[in-house]
């Protein structure tokens, strides 16, 4: 049975990347004594696979995976055994069986994500943020241009922020992700402050702590009706 | 939450920040209490580095049993962090608090191989410790060097206020208990050293004056201070059963060279080679009892979900329990898809069976270790395996479906001559012929494969070859040019590979394995001169290294390449390791003499380690 996973990540945890949190919870799963499937071969793994990567330095709400399990009890049970094994800053939030079929994979299936970006308050006083931003989300097209090793690309970022929001100083966006269309919240904070004449790229302010961005969730379906991916299927 | 002692735009800009955070898995945290002693243990390399290390674990496990104590890790910050921690003045910190090294009782350094002498000085200026030990002052922690670099510790003694000379187990309480009492009774920094020298075990450098001739050699080594001992005794752990081991160890977060449970079987070895400092300083052999590691194991794969366990001894093989310790793991193992790693295994009927069931016969290899081509060269070095037994070996294996065969040697072995580097290459030949000749046709895995390699030998202190003479650089390479030759012109070359180490390492290797006291300001000369990581090879500077040692005024040749005169009094003589001088001597002549001697099962040689009272030497 495919079991798909939703945790939080927080904290100082933000410090770790994609690859660690994998191995992370391949140790976990084994120190819970989950009844994970193996692969077959001399060097068998764990039958696991991780939704869109979290970029080093972000905190998050809402991060996947799905395993295989050749058994398990109740969510309640399967939610503590593995909450047993966690460290500070990471918490396995929820559990649900989800269907079998490749199709529903984590990362395949996924359209949407949602996060929040707060910003230092010093930086927050000395601008009308967000101001600035309905000013920004009002044009009919943001172009901006991608260089990629070979070459240089226009694209359009308006259509890729599929929702957007200021509430009590902090920014919500919702943005396109996964293999069709996707865009990054620092490229887009990057074409936001170039447009609102603030003379720092998106990349500088994260990296500086100016901005600290905690992806909330991840969405799969089509942007009129997105479902969260720990909607998808059912409890156990 | 913890505060981190590095700021959000500093570990965003370092290469791997996981290295720098302390929160992993069963790494211990304290609430501070007023009279805690604090304690921060170092290996003065990388943390991907440092982490695979056994020892310091077993340090913090015992450590952080009291509950008056609180050992902390630490390890070198990579030469990025290096680099804006200078700029923006950050002091170094130990993880798992994120506290400033500065402020703790003890600093305590691992001193697992001499090319790391660089980054205790890194370690020591970031965390704003004066580097040398005389310069520092009652705020300052004290400074304690172990490990196997501690049998010759003089060249990098001006740096350190104490050693700690043995197994940490015996005595490491008696230090920090010393140290309790001193502060409580309001001494200074300098009577709880002179107090802590009567440690057994404990040796305190500045307690010491040496004194050398006209011919450069030490004239006298002896103590300034009756609390000092004229031999510092190294200590030894008698009961490893059921003594401090990391039963919780800590789960790294990042990617680290081994990332397993480590289950060390026993210490020690009953193999004499020669050339091995390993197997003198840590005699006698004295193994863990079974049931102790089974239980050990399981409960280690309990804390941890690692996905490996890997043995650990200098001779696996020589464990008497070898077969149902290894029958028992794999069991326990395949229920938990679990990989066992078992180095250090000699080629054998059982060891191939156990290899066949734990890994993938077609792309891992069959391992041999001869060290030296000709078996006059072994019975020099008096390494126990026979043409004979490598061939058998190798048979074996072959037949057994692998094709792969890695071979280790050294070059630059006393008495070494030309016939023993061309007998190496018609060693790896005659294995590749095995294959050819016995193996039909119709069942070999495709082509023969032999990857041989070679360092170059570094005589090391209480090892029979501590009085041997060293080569030039060119030297060393020319011997290594005859072996590539010689490879390039055999029947199979394109079956046989051959690589050497570099050269340069091997020189400064030699002069810090066998230096003296006045090597040190050497070192803190090359390291104001920026040199860090010189177990790096992007980081090694030969040159520099050859410069400052010329600016310093050190003749590397008086070092490497002078011949000792036996009644030479040595930089390491005043360590008593429980092996007697008079036996290396005994081995030495018998090498040059090319006499073998036995292992400590099939006859005791006399060595001296006897005198700890246990081990291999009480066996039946």
């Amino acid at each position: 049975m495919k079991v798909r996973f939703r945790f939080s990540k927080e904290g100082e945890t933000c410090y770790l990347g994609h690859l660690d949190m994998m191995r992370f919870f391949q140790k976990a799963i084994r120190r819970a004594h989950i009844d994970i499937a193996y692969s077959q071969g001399f060097n068998p793994h764990q039958i696991l696979s991780f939704a869109s990567p979290l970029g080093l330095g972000m905190t998050s709400q809402g991060e996947y995976f799905d395993a295989e399990l050749k058994s398990c009890g109740s969510g309640r049970e399967l939610l503590e055994a593995i909450n047993g094994a966690m460290t500070e800053g990471i918490r396995v939030l929820g559990v649900r069986r989800i269907p079998d079929e490749g199709k529903y994979n984590a990362m395949a299936t996924l359209t949407a994500c949602s996060y929040a970006v707060s910003f230092d308050e010093s930086f927050a006083a000395e601008y009308d943020l967000c101001g600035m931003w309905q000013r920004f989300i009002s044009r009919d097209s943001i172009p901006v241009t991608k260089k990629t090793k070979t070459q240089t690309v226009e694209t359009d970022l308006r259509p890729l922020i599929l929702d957007s929001g200021f509430s009590s100083g902090r920014l919500r966006l919702l943005l396109a992700a996964g293999s069709v269309e996707s865009v990054k919240a620092v490229a887009v904070l990057s074409a936001f402050f170039e447009s609102s004449g603030i003379p720092l790229s998106g990349e500088q302010a994260f990296k500086t702590g100016t901005v600290r961005i905690e992806r909330l969730d991840q969405f799969t379906g089509d942007k009129d009706k997105l479902i969260s991916l720990g909607e998808v299927g059912e409890e156990i | 939450m913890r505060k981190l002692a590095l700021p959000h735009d500093v570990l965003m800009s370092v290469d791997k920040p996981a290295r720098y955070l302390g929160n992993e898995l069963n790494s211990v945290h304290k609430d501070l209490k007023p009279g805690m002693v604090r304690y921060v243990m170092c290996f003065p390399d990388v943390y991907d580095v440092g982490m695979c290390h056994l020892g310091l674990p077993i340090i913090y496990e015992m450590l952080n049993r009291r509950e008056d104590i609180w050992c902390e890790r630490l390890y070198s910050p990579w030469p990025d962090l290096d680099r804006i921690m200078r700029e923006r003045h950050i002091p170094l910190f130990a993880l798992e608090s994120q506290d400033p090294v500065r402020d703790f009782d003890f600093l305590g350094i691992t001193l697992q191989y001499e090319m790391c002498y660089t980054n205790i000085l890194q370690v020591l200026d970031l965390a704003g410790i004066p580097l040398l030990a005389k310069d520092r002052g009652e705020d300052d922690p004290i400074v304690i060097g172990g490990g196997p670099c501690t049998y010759n510790p003089e060249p990098v003694a001006d740096f350190f206020d104490m050693f700690y000379i043995g197994e940490a187990e015996t005595n490491m309480y008696d230090v920090v208990d010393e140290y309790k009492a001193a502060r409580a009774k309001g001494l200074g920094r300098r009577e709880y050293l002179r107090r802590a020298a009567s440690i057994p075990g404990i040796y305190v450098p500045s307690l010491y004056d040496v004194t050398y001739g006209e011919d450069g050699t030490i004239a006298s080594f002896t103590p300034n201070c009756p609390e000092a001992p004229a031999k510092v005794k190294r200590v030894v752990e008698m009961n490893l059963t059921g003594s401090y081991y990391p039963e919780k160890p800590i789960v790294p977060f990042m990617r680290i060279i081994q990332d397993r449970v480590t289950l060390e079987i026993m210490r020690g070895c009953i193999r004499g080679c020669r050339f091995c400092q390993a197997g003198s300083v840590y005699k006698p052999q004295r193994e863990k009892d079974l049931d102790w590691l089974m239980d050990l194991a399981r409960r280690m794969l309990d804390e941890t979900g690692q996905e490996e366990i890997c043995l650990s001894s200098l001779s696996s093989s020589d464990y008497s329990q070898i077969e149902p310790l290894i029958r028992g793991l794999i069991d326990e193992c395949n229920r938990r898809m679990v990989n066992i790693s078992l180095p250090s295994l000699r080629i054998d009927e059982f060891s191939l069976e156990v290899m066949k069931l734990l890994t993938d016969v077609r792309s891992s290899s069959v391992t041999f270790a001869p060290e030296a081509g000709t078996q006059r060269l072994r019975d020099v070095i008096n390494k126990g395996l026979t043409e004979e037994d490598i061939l058998d070996g190798a048979l074996a294996a072959f037949k057994a479906g692998w094709n792969k065969v890695k071979f280790y040697f050294m070059l630059g072995q006393p008495t070494e001559t030309r016939e023993d580097l061309l007998g190496l290459v018609d060693l790896c030949e005659k294995v590749a012929m095995k294959y050819y000749d016995e193996i039909p046709k119709e069942e070999r895995q495709g082509r023969i494969q032999i990857n041989a390699s070679s360092s170059f030998f570094v005589p090391k202190p209480f090892t029979p070859f501590q009085w041997a003479t060293m080569l030039h650089k060119d030297e060393y390479l020319e011997r290594a040019y005859i072996v590539k030759d010689s490879f390039k012109n055999t029947r199979n070359s394109r079956a046989l590979h051959y690589q050497y180490n570099d050269a340069d390492i091997t020189i400064l290797e030699g002069i810090f394995a066998r230096g003296d006291r006045r090597i040190a300001p050497a070192i803190l000369a090359a390291y104001k001169k920026g040199q860090i990581y010189d177990a790096w090879s992007e980081y090694f500077n030969y040159d520099l290294w050859m410069e400052t040692f010329a600016e310093c005024g050190i003749d590397v040749d008086f070092y490497n390449v002078r011949a000792r005169s036996l009644d030479e009094i040595l930089p390491w003589d005043f360590i008593d390791t429980g092996v007697s001088k008079s036996f290396l001597r005994r081995e030495w002549e018998k090498a040059l003499r090319g006499e073998v001697s036995p292992n400590c099962r099939e006859k005791c040689a006399g060595c001296g380690a006897r005198v700890y009272g246990g081990g291999v030497c009480l066996e039946g």
